[in-house]
């Protein structure tokens, strides 16, 4: 029975990796906590699903394009409105991005109405058995796509010249400048990034998750909770923390009763950073 | 100088006469409405300030202590017939007492990961009572209606009652914030805010100044629960615990300006009516669209007010300082 719930809670936690790791490079970068990463997904999640209903797009296949589009998406954001607070003082880099969140939701609920919606006859579906557990494929394939894109961010950041420069920005900003970098295009690349980790998510979810405009509030709380716990800056500590979050969730959940089960991931959350203030993998200033 | 104080004074009474004064004259229940939650989100954001602009501590999850303080009131009244003023100070008391107690590990966190910590505070405080059976789970719990008047602390033929009780905490409030700043507790505050390392080193007890902003902030946030409560007779997990409140009262101060007190009384005087009209007058079609733009709003001022109105009060004042200044060098040579 435990197995059967850390390997889901695993799953689960693959999904929230990445989207933690999105928030996590945004922040590593620009030093933006960005509250409206949930939303994204929710943007994302649409996106998918629209593409299904008028192109018939399986989500999963799609997500790549939508991956793209989100990307597009976070570089106008970035240029319309995160880049010009940078310097701005804590608090309205903090509620900056809450603006934007309450803005896209009820956008999505004008646009779209409350109602609860789901991709029809997705490809993946039903459960197969993997040795002793059973295993939902959509889940299975969603975490599968997570990794992959996980991999591809990793590479991304680590091997191209692009992905270099952002790094030598989070680390030291003035410094990347007077090397001739040019930040502001960069960090609209690292914004866009960052949306393009959440659009990816957005598109394995819509494979099975219902869609709805408040449905990414807590995949942003819960990521910014990992990325917390991973420590901020950190896209490994990122994707640790989730699948740490995730398991925390599923077992947690079960024996405890599932209503508490976010109450549970938050406690996880205090007890953490009041014993390590700087996550697990955290590094730089607070 | 002189002048400026005395224009100061001035203004000072020509203001507490017109919130004295004016209200009398609005007869429109909505309108009351509007001064009600004003003087409301008024001392919400002067009890954020005290935590958020002197110590600076920044909380988004303000709601928790909001949301204790308007169920301790209303379980004690609802269950045991106790007087909402009693559940008033009790309220007040209990989430200052809660403050502290979640102050102890939480006030150890520092900038973005104490308002994390507060944001998640605030989620579980809510998930909590959402299950919570004794206090009426997800349904929450209606206040008996009783004979208005000041003792049973509940009014129904006018709201403007309400608006009083709600001006005197914030008179109230204000005489407090006013001892404050030139008290020791003031400036070890203010300390802290500037440079907890170098406070601590100067012998500041930084985590026990911290707890007291903590406690003081909860307490105040907690009798302003009880007095939604009062003011709408029931209460519920969502309503009293919603993010949206930990937020607004965030925006309040960032709007008006932190750190000082005229800042979160301009900020709620401006946007207040500004989001209960939005909300009257295109909330009721169910849209969101007057979410929309309170959030477009909120992106806006982070944009281009990030310093607050008394940013722009302050560039304005530096200025004209200026132009005497120059006018005088002139008027010397």
């Amino acid at each position: 029975m435990y197995l059967q719930l850390t390997v889901g809670g695993l799953l689960l936690g693959c999904i929230y990796g990445l989207v933690a790791m999105g928030l996590s490079l945004i922040y590593g970068v620009m030093g933006i906590v960005n509250f409206a990463h949930g939303a994204f997904v929710m943007v994302a999640m649409y996106a998918s699903f629209w593409l299904n209903r008028f192109l018939g797009l399986d989500p999963v296949l799609s997500s790549p394009l939508v991956a793209l589009l989100m990307f597009g998406f976070g570089v106008i954001v970035y240029h319309a409105i995160i880049g010009k607070i940078l310097e701005g003082p804590f608090l309205a880099r903090l509620l900056v991005t809450f603006g934007l969140s309450i803005f896209l939701i009820n956008c999505a609920q004008f646009l779209w109405s409350p109602d609860y919606r789901m991709v029809e006859n997705p490809i993946f579906r039903g459960i197969i058995m993997l040795g002793p557990v059973f295993v939902e494929v959509p889940k299975l394939m969603a975490s599968i796509g997570s990794l992959i894109v996980a991999g591809l961010i990793y590479w991304f950041v680590r091997k191209t010249k692009t992905g270099l420069a952002i790094q030598a920005i989070s680390l030291d900003r003035m410094a990347a400048s007077l090397m001739g970098i040019d930040i502001e295009r960069l960090n609209g690349y690292a914004f866009g990034l960052g949306c393009a980790c959440a659009g990816a998510a957005g598109g394995f979810l819509a494979e099975f998750y219902y869609i709805f405009p408040d449905v990414g509030t807590m995949f942003g709380l819960v990521a910014l909770v990992a990325v917390a716990l991973g420590g901020f800056g950190s896209t490994e500590g990122a994707l640790i923390g989730a699948i740490l979050i995730g398991i925390i969730e599923t077992v947690g959940g079960f024996m405890i009763g599932s209503e508490f089960k976010y109450a549970l991931v938050f406690l996880a959350y205090l007890v953490i950073v009041i014993v390590r203030p700087r996550g697990l993998l955290g590094w730089g200033a607070d | 100088m002189k002048d400026v104080k005395r224009t100061n004074k001035t203004l000072l009474t020509i203001a507490v006469l017109a919130s004295l004064i004016v209200p009398l004259f609005i007869k429109a229940r909505f309108m009351q409405h509007i001064l009600v939650m004003v003087v409301l989100y008024a001392v919400l954001g002067q009890a954020w300030n005290i935590l958020g602009g002197y110590v600076g501590l920044v909380s988004i999850g303000q709601a928790a202590f909001f949301g204790l303080g308007s169920y301790v009131s209303s379980y004690l009244l609802v269950e045991h017939g106790i007087n909402p003023w009693v559940g008033f100070i009790l309220a007040g008391l209990i989430t200052a007492l809660f403050g502290f107690l979640i102050g102890l590990p939480v006030t150890r966190l520092r900038g973005r990961y104490f308002a994390i910590a507060t944001i998640a505070l605030g989620q579980v405080m809510k998930v909590l009572f959402e299950n919570w059976e004794r206090v009426g789970a997800a349904t929450g719990l209606m206040l008996p209606l009783v004979k208005e008047g000041l003792s049973t602390f509940q009014f129904h033929t006018s709201k403007l009652p309400y608006y009083y009780i709600g001006l005197a905490m914030l008179g109230i409030i204000i005489l407090f914030m006013r001892y404050m700043e030139r008290s020791r507790l003031g400036y070890y505050f203010k300390a802290i805010r500037e440079d907890e390392d170098v406070a601590t080193a100067l012998g500041i007890n930084k985590t026990a100044y911290k707890l007291i902003a903590i406690a003081i902030s909860a307490g105040i946030t907690g009798m302003c629960g009880t007095f939604l409560a009062q003011y709408s007779l029931y209460v519920e997990p969502e309503y009293m615990f919603n993010h949206n409140i930990s937020v607004t009262i965030a925006l309040i101060a960032v709007f008006g300006g932190t750190g000082n007190i005229l800042g979160p009384i301009l900020g709620s005087a401006i946007l207040l009516p500004i989001s209960e009209l939005t909300r009257a007058w295109m909330g009721s079609t169910g849209t969101g669209i007057d979410m929309m733009i309170y959030g477009a709003f909120i992106v806006l001022i982070c944009v281009y007010q990030p310093q607050g109105l008394m940013g722009v009060v302050r560039n304005i004042q530096a200025r004209a300082r200026a132009q005497v200044q120059q006018a005088r060098r002139g008027a010397n040579v």
